[in-house]
């Protein structure tokens, strides 16, 4: 199928080494869809005889180079084909065509809170760089953004993560003119540590090792970065054995100066930071297929590792240079390589890439390797002829790799060339604008999962210790104490808190202009077992808690801006799709009630592993990043109890909801009440928690997530080191809720647990005026967390040391 | 000419990775394994002197403080009789250390390197087979996707 390499009309006419012509225009389908699986194009019939077709009408075959540029500018991890293509969805036996779901949710929800907040808008570039800008104060806006690196991390956790970590500082280092890198963060999903090493399928690492390995590998590299990192969580579920999930986000400050970048005609390309290998070929397409117990001998050149040294040293030259103004544009070398960084930079003027100019780690690589290579730590910048002899000074003084590889002509053709012979000549109306949209079928059928019948136990000490242990909800220091979170010196709360320094801190807060008061919460919400009943209030719920979290220490709510992470199983499949929708138009209402636009995301598709003809797919998880202005970072407050005699007041209703609760799971349950959320409410209790924090009134504030009511009181309790009784009756809702073990694990949103000190509850209340909010206890002396009605024994009676012992041991690797 | 350094956490202190091995193996339902080391193996091509492979060794790859290092392949009591696994990456994977090593040599006025790579050396104690050892390996240390190992009994 594949000859020496004769490029009629375009170049010259002896064949160029290494490079080959691929027969698509003479091919039959079953032959289209064979060269696509062989060369992991991960294109499908429809695309390839898009391609074939596009050739025919320049009456030749494409170059080996020009397939591969194609299927990584078409991948999923690029054009978001699934997100932003056409569905024909089906709820409940009703039907309906959606077009471009992505518009219509998650950009749409920005749009409409864009046009409400009108000349106030705070969004200064969304959905349109490499990462989301909003306004931060009058010298610099906040950048953020939060990538998925799963495909690499389960094949190598270390390199994975590494490199997970590596690419999304790059992200803010390329969006505007450059972002400085302020903090990262991380969330990870993984199966059980304690699973069984008899059960586990082969071709799949155990996922203990993954996670050691994946924590190494954000630690290493985000530490050698000089980069805090602050906040991230850590989750558990068998599903995620073959697919682990690691994300990854940076969060940056780009001067208000630097935000429009443009490529002009005549610039060079200047590849700058780490020299091209054989590393990440085919990252973008391989994290379009589903893993199997093969993918880790047919898929290793996808990992790739990473090498801080370089990429901090590039960081500072590019730094330096952006104050300088010696380039006209910038984005980093991500998933496509060469082929994407500059087919996207050059997108609205044509590029021409001399490949051979490339800096090599070794030789023998063909020159698609060349250009799709995925080596990390390189960034691509256009530079003006009149700058470049002082950008190459300023990389050279600060032994940084720079390498002009080609020019921005005007042509808008994407061109490459190889010792002066074209080996690809695309248009880049086809190259950006070719990709085919298709209808796919989307299905989405309420569930109904048995509905628990163990009665109410009466003392529910045991199960509150049993909760506290499980790994979703006990103490994540083990992983947490291995980053630094104190670098660049802007941490006002770090991730653990309290009289010990461990206690579970709700968000981080940073204050990256020092001297400044003005700071950022950053906090994040996800909610992987209420997808299993309805991934419309996973979503929901997952919005609500990032929100809540940010809101717990002093976070505006009213500036607050959101990012979306949808990882899922494969879109092919009806029921996975329909699953999407349902947490898309979530995310829609929630978002637009709230007023918190989504300034960026990413989606990672095809999480499933294939083995013994049996498929494990994840559950779809969506993780929901926050952040939150602070306008003074002194009034934040954190979650641990401060000082005995303080009152306890529990914001916001609890309702019989413990679907997909961890209680429920600790008894082997599903369920199917789901919490939901009242939005228009939940609006008014965080307007009103951010002005009762900010005006003084709280000493210590948490949010419910996990384990509802009982694990908040005792985190906050032995957080605190001080003991502490409550009034069930008192909690609001409770008249409604027949059951104490309901009522103290229900996980209903929106809810927070607060210590008042003396002197201010009145004023606290009268904040709450007309929504739920009580005085249900006092914080006490001594080491007893005592929980129940007062007219009967204690529902909960423990000491704190053992409740946080509980909570502490099983995450101690 | 190839010279060899390799840099253990001195005898006397808690080697915190090698009380994690110890505790993975037990999850592998692996008993026998009493004791674990670590050691990182650093190895330099060119024409290095010894006096220079010590002043490497003493200012660029060993922290005084904690560890020690020989010049060459560590013997006696530390790993005599144990079981030896030497976990390195496969050619062409990116080596980052390797190459942090290569500037610092430089760094120190030190000329005639002309290439580093890096292994780790894993010292394991105990009733533990040949079998034992090679799921150990497998399981725990090496990751065959870019990385390959060897076992020897010292």
């Amino acid at each position: 199928m594949a000859r020496k390499f004769t490029l009629k009309k375009t170049a010259a006419d002896k064949g160029v080494a290494g490079v080959e012509v691929v027969d698509v225009t003479g091919a039959t389908d079953a032959e289209l869809m064979s060269i696509s699986k062989e060369r992991t194009l991960s294109l499908n019939l429809l695309e390839m005889k898009k391609i074939a077709r596009y050739f025919k009408n320049k009456k030749r075959n494409p170059t080996d180079v020009e397939l591969e540029t194609l299927a990584q500018t078409w991948s999923e991890h690029c054009k978001h084909k699934v997100f932003n293509g056409i569905i024909h969805y089906t709820e409940n036996g009703e039907s309906e065509l959606i077009d471009n779901l992505f518009k219509q949710t998650i950009v749409g929800a920005t749009k409409e809170i864009r046009r409400k907040l009108g000349r106030n808008d705070w969004c200064v570039s969304v959905f349109s760089d490499n990462a989301g800008v909003v306004e931060f104060d009058d010298d610099f806006h906040f950048v953020f953004k939060v990538e998925t690196h799963n495909h690499p991390s389960a094949l190598d956790p270390y390199g994975g993560a590494n490199t997970g970590i590596g690419g999304v500082i790059r992200d803010p280092l390329g969006t505007g003119l450059g972002a400085t890198p302020v903090f990262n963060n991380n969330v990870f999903c993984f199966a059980r540590p304690d699973f069984p090493h008899e059960d586990l399928p082969r071709g799949i690492l155990h996922p203990k090792r993954i996670l050691k390995g994946v924590v190494a590998g954000v630690r290493d590299y985000g530490n050698r970065m000089g980069i805090p990192t602050i906040n991230g969580s850590l989750h558990f579920d068998d599903r995620y054995l073959g697919n682990p999930i690691v994300y990854c986000g940076t969060g940056g400050l780009l001067p208000v100066d630097r935000v429009v970048k443009r490529p002009r005609k005549g610039d060079h390309i200047v590849a700058v930071g780490g020299r091209t290998g054989r590393d990440g070929i085919h990252g973008a397409t391989f994290s379009s297929v589903e893993l199997d117990d093969k993918s880790e001998v047919t898929s290793s050149g996808a990992v790739q590792i990473g090498n801080a040294i370089v990429e901090k040293k590039a960081l500072d030259v590019i730094l330096q240079a952006r104050e300088l103004k010696l380039y006209d544009c910038i984005t980093d070398c991500g998933a496509g390589g060469f082929s994407s960084a500059v087919g996207e930079m050059g997108e609205r003027i044509g590029t021409e890439v001399n490949l051979e100019k490339a800096p090599l780690k070794y030789g023998g690589l063909l020159p698609w390797e060349i250009l799709l290579s995925e080596a990390q730590e390189r960034m691509v910048l256009s530079v003006p002829p009149r700058n470049l002899k002082t950008f190459m000074k300023l990389c050279e003084r600060e032994d940084v790799e720079a390498t002009v590889i080609g020019r921005f002509t005007g042509s808008k053709r994407f061109v490459v060339k190889y010792n002066r012979k074209i080996i690809a000549d695309i248009d880049m109306s086809f190259l950006h604008g070719g990709v085919p949209r298709y209808p796919r079928p989307a299905v989405w059928d309420a569930p109904d999962h048995p509905e628990p019948t163990f009665a109410c136990p009466k003392n529910l000490t045991n199960r509150l210790i049993k909760v506290l242990g499980t790994f979703n909800v006990a103490s994540k220091e083990w992983v947490v104490r291995q980053y630094d979170h104190e670098v660049q010196a802007g941490s006002v709360l770090k991730p653990l808190v309290g009289a010990q320094d461990d206690g579970p801190g709700d968000a981080a807060v940073v204050t990256p202009v020092l001297g400044s008061k003005r700071g950022l919460a950053v906090s994040n919400g996800i909610a992987i077992r209420y997808g299993d009943i309805d991934p419309y209030w996973m979503a929901a719920s997952a919005i609500d808690e990032a929100m809540r979290n940010a809101v717990a220490v002093g976070g505006n709510p009213a500036r607050t801006c959101i990012l979306d992470n949808f990882v899922w199983g494969n879109p092919d499949k009806p029921d996975r799709l329909g699953d999407l929708v349902r947490a898309s138009r979530a995310c829609y209402d929630i978002a637009v009630e709230y007023g918190t636009p989504f300034i960026s995301g990413k989606d990672s598709f095809n999480n499933e592993f294939a083995v013994d003809g049996k498929t494990i797919a994840i559950p779809p998880t969506l993780l929901i990043s926050a952040a939150a202005r602070v306008n003074d970072v002194r009034k934040c407050v954190s979650m641990d109890f401060k000082e005995a005699g303080d009152a306890i007041f529990v914001v916001g209703e609890t309702f019989d909801e413990l679907g997909g609760s961890q209680y429920y799971q600790s008894r082997g349950f599903i369920g199917n009440n789901v919490p939901k959320v009242d939005p228009k409410k939940a609006k008014k209790i965080f307007r009103a928690m951010y002005g009762a924090i900010t005006g003084g009134l709280v000493r210590a504030c948490h949010d419910c997530s996990d384990g509802g009511l009982a694990v908040a009181v005792a985190e906050m309790a032995f957080a605190g080191g001080l003991g502490a009784m409550v009034d069930t009756q008192k909690i609001p809702g409770a008249n409604k809720i027949d059951r104490m073990d309901n009522l103290l694990f229900s996980e209903s949103n929106t809810r927070f647990v607060v210590e008042v000190g003396k002197g201010k509850e009145t004023k606290f209340r009268e904040r709450f005026k007309g929504l739920p909010c009580k005085k249900v206890g006092v914080v006490e002396e001594g080491d007893m967390l005592i929980i129940g009605a007062p007219d009967a024994d204690p529902a909960i009676k423990a000491s704190i040391g053992k409740l946080k012992k509980a909570w502490k041991e099983p995450l101690a690797l | 000419m190839t010279t060899r350094i390799e840099v253990y956490i001195k005898e006397n202190l808690v080697d915190a990775a090698g009380d994690g091995l110890l505790k993975d193996i037990e999850d592998l339902n692996i008993t026998g394994a009493v004791g674990a080391r670590f050691i990182r193996v650093t190895e330099i091509e060119g024409r290095i002197g010894k006096k220079q492979a010590q002043r490497i060794g003493a200012e660029l790859l060993c922290d005084p403080v904690s560890q020690e290092f020989v010049v060459g392949t560590i013997s006696g009591p530390l790993t005599k009789g144990a079981w030896i696994i030497e976990v390195r990456y496969n050619h062409g994977v990116t080596d980052p250390v390797s190459e942090s090593t290569m500037k610092g040599i430089a760094d120190l006025g030190i000329a005639g390197a002309t290439a580093a790579g890096t292994a780790t050396k894993v010292v394991l104690r105990g009733r533990l087979s040949k079998a034992d050892v090679d799921l150990i390996s497998r399981k725990l240390l090496a990751n065959n996707i870019i990385q390959s190992y060897t076992i020897e009994k010292n």
